[in-house]
């Protein structure tokens, strides 16, 4: 009788091992390393050069207006995707 | 609904209308040709590809980050986000780098006779780095709902965890599972910024069709853009309908829940 009672546990041990690791593994390789890749290019002619480069008063307004844009259609959608979700469903 | 008319509907609409302007022989006579013909098949079975695996590795990572603790559980969840946030082009230029011949993967893998950039392969990849977000957040919250109960019932009525994740979870999952997988095999068939990249964009092989629309926009041949966007348009929508009409086949299956 103790054996079902065990299994009502999730997986311990090997399985559980086996399913987070899996998981790591591919998100290592997947989002893991695309995004050190970023940084490493990044800051791959030193942290000087990289400052000067998002200082630049392009960049700038570049980052700014990205964000303004995001700031307002975020709203936007949160409020008329409510209504929409609530209309179709 | 007039501000999804407006939003959705509208451009849409545009897009239909100016291609009825073409005439049905002018429209078939852009759309069959080979090059376009490839691309679409190019576009549609990689996006398919890369919706499945993340439907696959995307079911075991929401399951991990809900079922399981283990260290920098946070930071990984965090993570998950930031395909979304990159942008695409970012993400194609750090993929291409990663698995160009002379990067850290792609060094590796050539020996092997693997080439992933500048392939239908890199595409894959590409497009299941920015699919992954869709199938991990849809499912998270679904699994976070699960009743513990029903497995723990199925336990002491002898079930194997693999018989209660088959007969138990699973049917519970599948319409979440299918919603994420929909909306990454629909970003991945309209994704351009980080694809190109990594393509390589040669024609008949690693071409996608939207790289196609603009190519014929930068030639001002807007027939032409219009009528490949019509068939993407026609494609994904019979298919989304397909999707979702399976997916109230799951809820119905599943007791109505």
């Amino acid at each position: 009788m103790s054996a079902p009672v065990r299994r009502a546990r999730p997986p311990a041990g090997l399985g559980r091992f086996a399913l987070v690791g899996g998981a790591l593994l591919f998100l290592a390789l997947f989002l893991g390393l695309p995004l050190i890749v970023v940084f490493t290019e990044a800051l791959s002619k030193g942290f000087a050069a990289y400052v000067a480069a998002i200082s630049n008063p392009i960049a700038l307004a570049a980052i700014k207006l990205t964000l303004l844009v995001a700031a307002i259609t975020v709203p936007l959608n949160l409020v008329f995707g409510v209504a929409a979700a609530w209309t179709i469903t | 609904m007039l501000y999804l008319s407006l939003v959705v509907l509208v451009p849409l609409a545009s897009i239909f209308l100016r291609s009825v302007g073409l005439g049905w022989a002018h429209f078939w006579e852009i759309v069959a040709t080979p090059r376009v013909l490839a691309s679409l098949r190019l576009s549609f079975g990689a996006s398919l590809l890369a919706a499945l695996l993340n439907g696959g590795f995307g079911l075991l990572v929401a399951w991990v980050l809900v079922r399981y603790r283990f260290p920098g559980k946070r930071l990984v969840d965090a993570m998950v986000d930031l395909p979304f946030a990159l942008p695409t082009a970012v993400a194609g230029i750090a993929l291409t780098t990663l698995y160009a011949p002379n990067g850290w993967l792609g060094g590796l893998l050539v020996p092997l006779g693997v080439k992933v950039a500048y392939t239908p392969l890199g595409i894959v990849i590409a497009l299941v780095f920015i699919g992954l977000p869709f199938v991990v957040r849809t499912l998270q919250p679904v699994i976070e709902e699960l009743d513990r109960d029903a497995e723990q019932a199925a336990a002491t009525l002898g079930a194997s965890p693999w018989q209660s994740f088959a007969r138990v979870i699973m049917p519970a999952l599948w319409p979440a599972l299918l919603t994420g997988f929909a909306l990454a095999f629909a970003r991945g068939v309209g994704e351009y910024g980080s694809v190109i990249f990594i393509a390589g964009n040669r024609p008949m092989k690693s071409e996608i069709a939207p790289l196609l629309i603009v190519t014929r926009l930068e030639q001002y041949d807007y027939a032409g853009a219009t009528a490949i966007a019509v068939v993407m348009l026609i494609i994904s929508f019979a298919l989304m309908l397909m999707i979702n009409t399976l997916q109230s086949w799951a809820l119905r299956r599943h007791g109505g829940a």
